[in-house]
This record gives C-alpha cells, sequence and structure tokens, in this order.
C-alpha cells in the first residue's frame, strides 16, 4: 500500500526550542495511525505540520505525494479541504448552531445552499445527532460537541482525518462512543485517521501502527501488536502497562511483599504463550506452591496479551526449575 | 427671572436635533473605522492570523498617542485636518468629524480587546478548514464576538454623548452647549436640569437598547 501521508526527517523549532527533530514515519491510505506521547512529546506540532498549521523548519512532509512544507499559503488551504480535523476542545462556533457549525467548511468550499443542506443533514445522521440540528454548542453534553466536531471534520469528504487528543476532555464512556465512531469513518469511508492521543488506551482500543514519540523523536513504531507485545523502548513499555497493568508499581508491591513472602515473578501472557501447563504441574513435579498476586490480560484485536504477577513458594532450587521451565514458553521476570 | 420656554423651545429642539446627529454619525462612521481598526490591531498581533510586528507596532503606537488626548483638546487640536477634510473648523459638520476621528481609536481598542476573548482554537479550527484570513474575519471574528461588541460600543455611546457636549467649543451647538449657554452662563438651573434629564433619558434608552440586543445575541 502506498503512503498518503510521508515525513522525512521532519523537524520544526520554535525560535530556540526543538519541537520535533528528524521525524521519519509514512502512514498508508486507509489505515488508523496513532501518534502517543507524554505532553510536550511533541504530538499536537507533529499532527499539526500534516496540515501545515505549523509549517516544518526542516525536512519534507508529503501529503498524497505532495511535500507540502513548500506550498504557499494560498494552495495550503486547498490541501487542508482535503483533511478534517477534530480538537481535544472541540473549537465549534459558540454563535452558530449545529447545523450552522458543520455547515461552516462547505461554505469555505463554495458548496451551494441546498447542497449544503443535504450534507449537513447526512452527516448529523451519522454521527446521531441529527434532532440536535438547531441547538447552539452551549446546549450539547462533550460527546454531543465532539460528534458534531467530527461530522464538520467530514464535511467536504476528506481523505484523511486528524484527531488531536479527541477524546481527552471526555469520560470513559464517552470516549468509547466517540472512539467507535472514529473507527466506523475509517471502515466505511475508507478515511485515514491519524490519531494524537497520551492514552494507550485509545491506541488499543482503534489504531492499526503506532509512533512513540519522546522529546521530539519518533523512539518506536510498529503495529500495535508488535509494540503491545514487545514494547523496546521504556517510555513505551510505561504506556502498555498503563493498560496492561503489567508490573505492579512501587506502592503496590510493598503491598504485595507484606502478605506474599514468597519469591515473585512477572510472567507474561499471551495466546501463543501459555503457562497454565507448566503451572499445573508445579505442585506435583517441584513442590512449589503459587498464587497469582497481580496482573491482567486484555483483548487486542483478535488476540489477547497481558501479564500475571506470580508468587512462588517452595525450595529455592526448586523454584529456580519452575521458573527456567516457564522461560520455555514465555519471558519471565524475578521481581527482586 | 423667569423662564421664557417659548424662545427657548426651538433652540432646544435644534440643539437635541444636533446632539443626536453627532452622536448617531459617530456611531455609524467611527464605530466602522474603529471596527476596522480594531479588527487590524488584533490580527496583525504577533501570532495573530495576518501576524505582521511592523505593522501592529505603528497601529499600536498611534492609537495610543491618540487615545489619551482630552477630547477638549482634541477637538481644537485636529483642526487642521478638520480644516482640510471638512472645509471649516467651526460648527456641528466640524465637531461631528473631530467626534468621529476621537472615537475611531476609541473603539479600535474595545473591538480589539473583545476580539482577544475569542477561543484561539475556534480560528485554528477555521485555518484547519482552509478559511482564508479575510473569510475568518468576516465570518468568525464579528459573529462570535458579536454579544460583548454590543455591549462594548453601548459603553461607547455614553462616552460619545459625553464628549457631543464639548462640542460648542468649536461652535459645535448640541445639548451640552445648551446648557451652558442658556443654563449655567445665565444662572437658570431649569434649562441646564432639562438639558440634563433629556441627557440621561437619551443614555438609558441607548443602555436599555443594547443591553437587550446583547443579551438576544448571546442568548441569555
Amino acid at each position: 500500500m502506498s503512503p498518503i501521508i510521508e515525513f522525512r526527517g521532519a523537524g520544526k523549532t520554535f525560535g530556540d526550542v526543538t519541537a520535533l527533530a528528524g521525524v521519519d514515519l509514512s502512514i498508508d491510505a486507509g489505515e488508523i495511525y496513532a501518534v502517543i506521547g507524554h505532553s510536550g512529546a511533541g504530538k499536537s506540532t507533529l499532527v499539526r505540520l500534516i496540515n501545515a498549521l505549523e509549517r516544518a523548519t526542516s525536512g519534507e512532509v508529503l501529503v498524497d505525494g505532495v511535500d507540502i512544507t513548500k506550498l504557499p499559503e494560498r494552495r495550503l488551504r486547498e490541501v487542508r479541504l482535503g483533511i478534517g480535523m477534530v480538537f481535544q476542545q472541540f473549537n465549534l462556533m459558540r454563535s452558530r448552531t449545529v447545523f450552522g457549525n458543520v455547515a461552516y467548511p462547505l461554505k469555505i468550499a463554495g458548496w451551494a445552499k441546498a447542497d449544503r443542506e443535504r450534507r449537513v443533514a447526512e452527516l448529523l445522521r451519522f454521527v446521531g445527532i441529527a434532532e440536535k440540528a438547531w441547538q447552539y454548542p452551549d446546549q450539547l453534553s462533550g460527546g454531543q460537541k465532539q460528534r458534531v466536531g467530527i461530522a464538520r471534520a467530514l464535511a467536504t469528504n476528506p481523505k484523511i482525518l486528524l484527531a488531536d487528543e479527541s477524546t481527552s476532555a471526555l469520560d470513559p464512556e464517552t470516549t468509547g462512543e466517540v472512539l467507535r465512531l472514529l473507527k466506523r469513518v475509517n471502515s466505511e469511508f475508507g478515511v485515514t485517521i491519524v490519531v494524537i492521543t497520551h492514552e494507550m488506551e485509545v491506541v488499543r482500543e482503534i489504531a492499526d501502527r503506532v509512533a512513540v514519540l519522546k522529546d521530539g523523536k519518533v523512539i518506536e513504531h510498529g503495529t500495535v501488536r508488535e509494540v503491545f507485545a514487545s514494547p523496546q523502548e521504556p517510555t513505551t513499555r510505561k504506556f502498555v502497562e498503563t493498560v496492561l497493568r503489567a508490573r505492579p508499581g512501587s506502592a503496590d508491591l510493598a503491598r504485595i511483599r507484606q502478605r506474599h513472602p514468597g519469591r515473585l515473578v512477572i510472567a507474561r501472557i499471551s495466546d501463543d504463550r501459555r503457562i497454565g501447563t507448566v503451572l499445573s504441574e508445579a505442585t506435583s513435579r517441584y513442590d512449589v506452591r503459587f498464587e497469582v498476586v497481580h496482573g491482567g490480560v486484555k483483548e487486542l484485536g483478535s488476540t489477547s496479551f497481558g501479564s500475571l504477577t506470580l508468587e512462588l513458594t517452595g525450595a529455592d532450587a526448586a523454584v529456580d526449575k519452575l521458573i527456567a521451565d516457564l522461560r520455555t514458553t514465555t519471558d519471565v521476570e524475578e521481581l527482586a | 427671572m423667569g423662564t421664557n420656554w417659548d424662545t427657548l423651545r426651538p433652540i432646544l429642539l435644534d440643539a437635541i436635533g444636533q446632539t443626536l446627529w453627532m452622536v448617531t454619525a459617530t456611531m455609524v462612521a467611527g464605530g466602522f473605522l474603529g471596527l476596522l481598526l480594531g479588527i487590524a490591531l488584533y490580527s496583525t498581533r504577533p501570532g495573530g492570523i495576518l501576524a505582521n510586528r511592523p505593522v501592529h507596532t505603528v497601529l499600536n503606537v498611534v492609537v495610543n498617542i491618540v487615545r489619551p488626548i482630552p477630547f477638549i483638546i482634541f477637538i481644537t487640536a485636529i483642526g487642521p485636518v478638520t480644516i482640510a477634510v471638512v472645509g471649516t473648523q467651526l460648527g456641528t459638520g466640524a465637531a461631528t468629524f473631530a467626534l468621529i476621528a476621537a472615537a475611531t481609536f476609541g473603539i479600535s481598542r474595545i473591538v480589539e480587546q473583545n476580539l482577544v476573548t475569542i477561543d484561539p482554537g475556534v480560528i485554528e479550527a477555521a485555518r484547519a478548514m482552509g478559511a482564508s484570513p479575510w473569510r475568518i474575519i468576516t465570518t468568525l471574528l464579528v459573529p462570535e464576538a458579536l454579544g460583548p461588541l454590543i455591549l462594548g460600543y453601548t459603553f461607547v455611546f455614553v462616552a460619545v454623548v459625553d464628549m457631543s457636549a464639548v462640542a460648542g467649543a468649536i461652535g459645535g451647538g448640541g445639548l451640552g452647549d445648551f446648557a451652558i449657554v442658556y443654563g449655567y452662563q445665565r444662572f437658570d438651573w431649569a434649562v441646564t436640569a432639562v438639558a440634563v434629564v433629556i441627557i440621561i433619558v437619551l443614555v438609558q434608552v441607548a443602555q436599555f437598547a443594547g443591553n437587550r440586543l446583547a443579551r438576544r445575541v448571546l442568548r441569555r
């Protein structure tokens, strides 16, 4: 598949401050690509390079094969008509109704009145707020506002949708609804979506691929499965652990230790890494008892991922043997 | 000494007409020019949609020079310009010109202050949709800030009525001049009181209308 968005050594500096440096990424048409990072990592700047709300100060940014860093402002406006954007704070116009907000980009694109009306009605039905057409943003809940934001971003049939922390201002339930809506946008219209987030849960729910941004650099990228299965960088591992609760935090660990004096190990779980067989033989073969003291397993696409922290009680040599046995099927880490 | 209302009435009516004319012309012309100047101040500021530091600095300095001049001095100091534009520096027309000039600068700051309160995110959203700066100015800035702008203009209306009372200094007439010439200078408090009451009514009506309009626009 050909990339619809491509960063080639793209960088951005604001005065002396380097927001992004040497970013190389390629995003394929039709995929949902997530960019995750802590605040200040440069995510918002990165996404704004795609529609040139911020211009790259070095390197190239190709959208549909065109290097937009070289385009004059007038040409950029045409490019932007083909790229929708959804914001964390929704950024709706308070002086216009829901209908007026969604119709606004169509006016900019020069659509005739009748076409605008038909298109807005269609969009509001798609996002499920047709009955709110004549209300003002102030009268809507956060989730409803973001639906308006998504309808507005889709108005001109863009090929690309940029979602900048689009669920960060929403509660968990509404977040789920908005993410499902974005997924429908992707599957029904084939819109390429770039999701900016600081929540690994969002990445797990909707993304195909993910890039991890730290201090303005891409430190890791790959399919969501790869990254969840074997995160390489410490930052990535921490993000993955926010979803999988793979490793007990220091407070958790202190509490666990109080009640569980045995040796503690963390074993990674996935569909092809089964520890049940080994553990079921722990008592009979090694005279080692085990207790599950921490951990979790999550669905990711069609497979399961997770890790369990186990307390192993028995003779030291026997426990060593059991750990060695476990290591033949999966990664095991002993907690000191 | 009784007040001879039969002779004063036509003079009073003239004065009311002059005040209404001066205030209306100032609100329309000064209001429009002030809106343009205010938008220019706002748009050219650093980070604005037409960010341009030299232009912004020049506009800022000019506004800051003109605005603090007391109107009684401004109306006379602008004399040469008034002559060049109106043809005379005396009379209602000359006073109206000075009023429009002063109001333009005053209003520009009020417009700028109200535009600053617009959420920059909304402007960014419009840019992301491919809106040109001109379109953002005409279809986004003014509608989004309309409620506060109406209240700002209502405030300016009262200030313009206040300034118009000085018009007498260059023979511009109006209610202020009437109160001073026929009231204060003749020790006739009744005449002064009548002029004051008319001004109060004028201001009250304007404030009431402004508040109502703003509330409708703000839907509160």
